[in-house]
Order: C-alpha cells, then structure tokens, then sequence
C-alpha cells in the first residue's frame, strides 16, 4: 500500500473504525515506514490536545430534562435509541449548550417547548454551531 | 495553548468540528456520530481525516 492511500485512512485506523483486513495492511506499513508514523503521531497529538481542554458541568437536573426530552423525540424509533446516549453525554459537560437555551439577558432558561419540531440530529447541530461562535 | 487549541476548533467547518468532538470527547463509533449528525459512515470517515489534518495544520502554522 503506497503512503498517499495510508494517510488518508490513519484517521480511521487511529480510531479502530477500519475493516480488520485494510486494518492489518496499514499496521504492516506503518511498521517500516516512519513518514507514516509521524503522520499518525500527529494526528494522534491532535487527539490529546482536544482531550485536554476544560469539560465544563451542567446542572444534572438540567441535563435530565433536556435528555428525558430528546429520549421522548426518539423513542418511536428504537433504532436511534442511542442518540439519548450520546446526549447524556454531550450535556455532561456542555455548558454551552446551556448558554445556547439561555439568552443573553439572563433571563433564565428558556422552555425546550421550543425544540418540539426540531429533529433531534439538529439540536446537536445547533449545540455545535454554537460551541463554533463561543470566540 | 488552550486559547489556540479552541481557536483552530471555532475555524473548522461546522460538521468537522462536530464529528471531531463527538469522536474525540464522547467516544462515539463512526456509526453512532453519523446517527447524531443525518450523515453516512463514509462521511464521517472522511470529515474526520479533514478535521484533524486541518487541526494540525492549523496548529503547527500557530506555533511558528
């Protein structure tokens, strides 16, 4: 396998996502080729320095309304079930999200009434585009 | 550093930032993150590579 093809799976393979064949040949490759490597490396890096910023809390009972709300939206599909488990997790330590549903004049916690006709992939679109604007 | 780190993140387009995050800080498998973002795993695959070769780019260019 030539390095150009290598490098563009080394994100996949960095997170376990790649089929255990195309897994194997990257694995044997990065053995013997040490541009390669530092390219993983680098990546990698990228990982940790994301890891190491502040996780910021969210009051829980916050984040059980907000998660009850999402399971609800889902619950008539079991197959995206999950979702509420991603945003358990994603409200742990959003407070931004929290910013996102309180506005700017401090006058408290708006009703998530107003999320009822967004689809619950949006709302996590929404909590990433303002995570982006939080400069 | 942290300042430059959220930097980069705020300049990465949209969907990279958040495959990236949902990656990275809630260890979301390809197919989990594609659920959350209406996206297929071959994007996400492919959103991912960006993010970080975007980061590191970005990253490297700040600390000359």
């Amino acid at each position: 396998m030539k390095c150009e093809k290598v490098q563009i799976k080394l994100s996949a393979y960095l997170d376990g996502e790649l089929d255990a064949e195309v897994h194997r040949e990257l694995a044997d490759h990065l053995k013997q080729c040490p541009e390669c490597r530092e390219e993983l490396e680098e990546f990698s890096g990228v990982d940790t320095l994301i890891r190491g910023l502040p996780r910021l809390s969210l009051p829980d009972a916050f984040a059980k309304v907000v998660v009850a709300s999402v399971r609800n939206a889902v619950t008539s599909e079991p197959r995206k079930l999950f979702l509420s488990r991603a945003w358990k997790a994603l409200l742990e330590h959003s407070e931004r999200f929290f910013e996102l549903l309180e506005p700017e004049s401090g006058a408290g916690i708006r009703s998530l009434d107003e999320f009822n006709d967004i689809p619950a992939s949006f709302i996590g679109y929404a909590y990433f585009k303002a995570l982006g604007s939080q400069r | 550093m942290e300042e430059e780190i959220m930097s980069a993140l705020a300049d990465l387009p949209d969907k990279q930032r958040a495959v990236l995050l949902l990656r990275i800080n809630e260890d979301l498998a390809y197919r989990e993150i594609g659920e959350v973002l209406g996206v297929g795993v071959q994007s996400v695959e492919s959103l991912l590579f960006r993010a970080r070769k975007s980061l590191r780019q970005s990253l490297g260019r700040r600390k000359k």
